[in-house]
């Protein structure tokens, strides 16, 4: 229960401190944990992970072309453009889906740091905070 | 010999070293993944969703049969109408797992479409798998389609 508690602390706290422009709002505490912990175990494995990294791709991807550009990247307002181009592989200036999930992956890798394939609260926490 | 011997010695030290400051870095949970977008922004991706600001589409724009057979024939026109309004704001605006309702005062009729699966196809376009519930005369059905956002905005019942 209090693993729970921490974790949707955390996700609430990064949506509402990352931001979103133009009228976007980052999501309550029961829509992040509804939304991502989809079988609500209070952890994040990586297939629940990458399916709601689908989501936020489709989300900031402003104009529903199929990919994100550094202006739509952006409204994450600590999005890295150097990070951004950093996974724009095929350096088209854009990102596509699969350019997305890859990275991501990456950074899901980063966070686990027992490879147990889940992210805790600890993870979690060590993680956004680098 | 001696003066070979120092330098593959000097090689092999330096390369140990760099290994241990490598391992240090890890374990501290302080290096960025190469290729990734970071924590920070990778954490506001986990809450994203949208209150607005996508390309304006006309409210209940739902091509094909978002409601058919028997339960689309016992709905009045507004519920049709208020329907498909729920399931355009659901589509395009809300995370899966998170419903849109509507209700029919006058009919006493209601439902709600919740959006569960977002992907991608080979073109590029968004469908959405989607769960509905709609409750006629106190009787409630469930139902489960996919739809795909066409280049108009619009959205198609695929399945």
């Amino acid at each position: 229960m209090r693993r729970l508690a921490l974790l949707l602390t955390l996700l609430v706290t990064v949506g509402a401190h990352t931001g979103f422009a133009q009228g976007q709002q980052p999501l309550s505490r029961q829509q992040i944990m509804t939304s991502a912990d989809r079988n609500h175990d209070g952890r994040i494995g990586r297939i629940e992970f990458l399916e709601r990294m689908k989501e936020g791709f489709y989300f900031i991807d402003a104009d529903k072309d199929g990919f994100v550009v550094i202006t739509e990247y952006q409204i994450l307002q600590v999005g890295d453009p150097k990070q951004f181009a950093a996974a724009d592989r095929n350096r088209d200036g854009k990102l596509s889906l699969d350019e997305f999930l890859k990275a991501v992956s990456r950074d899901f890798d980063d966070a686990d740091k027992n490879d147990d394939g889940v992210l805790d609260e600890v993870e979690m926490r060590a993680w956004i905070a680098h | 010999m001696t003066v070979i011997k120092q330098a593959w010695l000097g090689t092999i030290v330096a390369t140990i070293l760099a290994a241990f400051l490598l391992v240090g870095c890890e374990t501290a949970g302080t290096k960025t993944a190469i290729g990734g977008l970071g924590g920070a922004a990778a954490g506001g991706l986990l809450g994203a969703a949208l209150g607005g600001g996508s390309t304006g589409i006309a409210a209940g724009t739902i091509l094909g049969g978002l409601i058919g057979g028997a339960v689309g024939n016992r709905m009045d026109a507004a519920d049709q109408n208020r329907a498909n309004a729920a399931a355009t704001q659901a589509l395009e605006s809300m995370p899966s797992g998170q419903s849109v309702a509507w209700r029919n005062p006058d009919s006493g009729n209601a439902g709600a479409v919740t959006p569960v699966r977002t992907y991608q196809t080979s073109t590029g376009q968004y469908c959405r798998e989607y769960t509905q519930t709609i409750t006629i005369g106190g009787e409630k059905h469930q139902s489960y389609g996919t739809a795909c956002r066409q280049a108009d905005g619009t959205w198609r019942i695929v399945s």
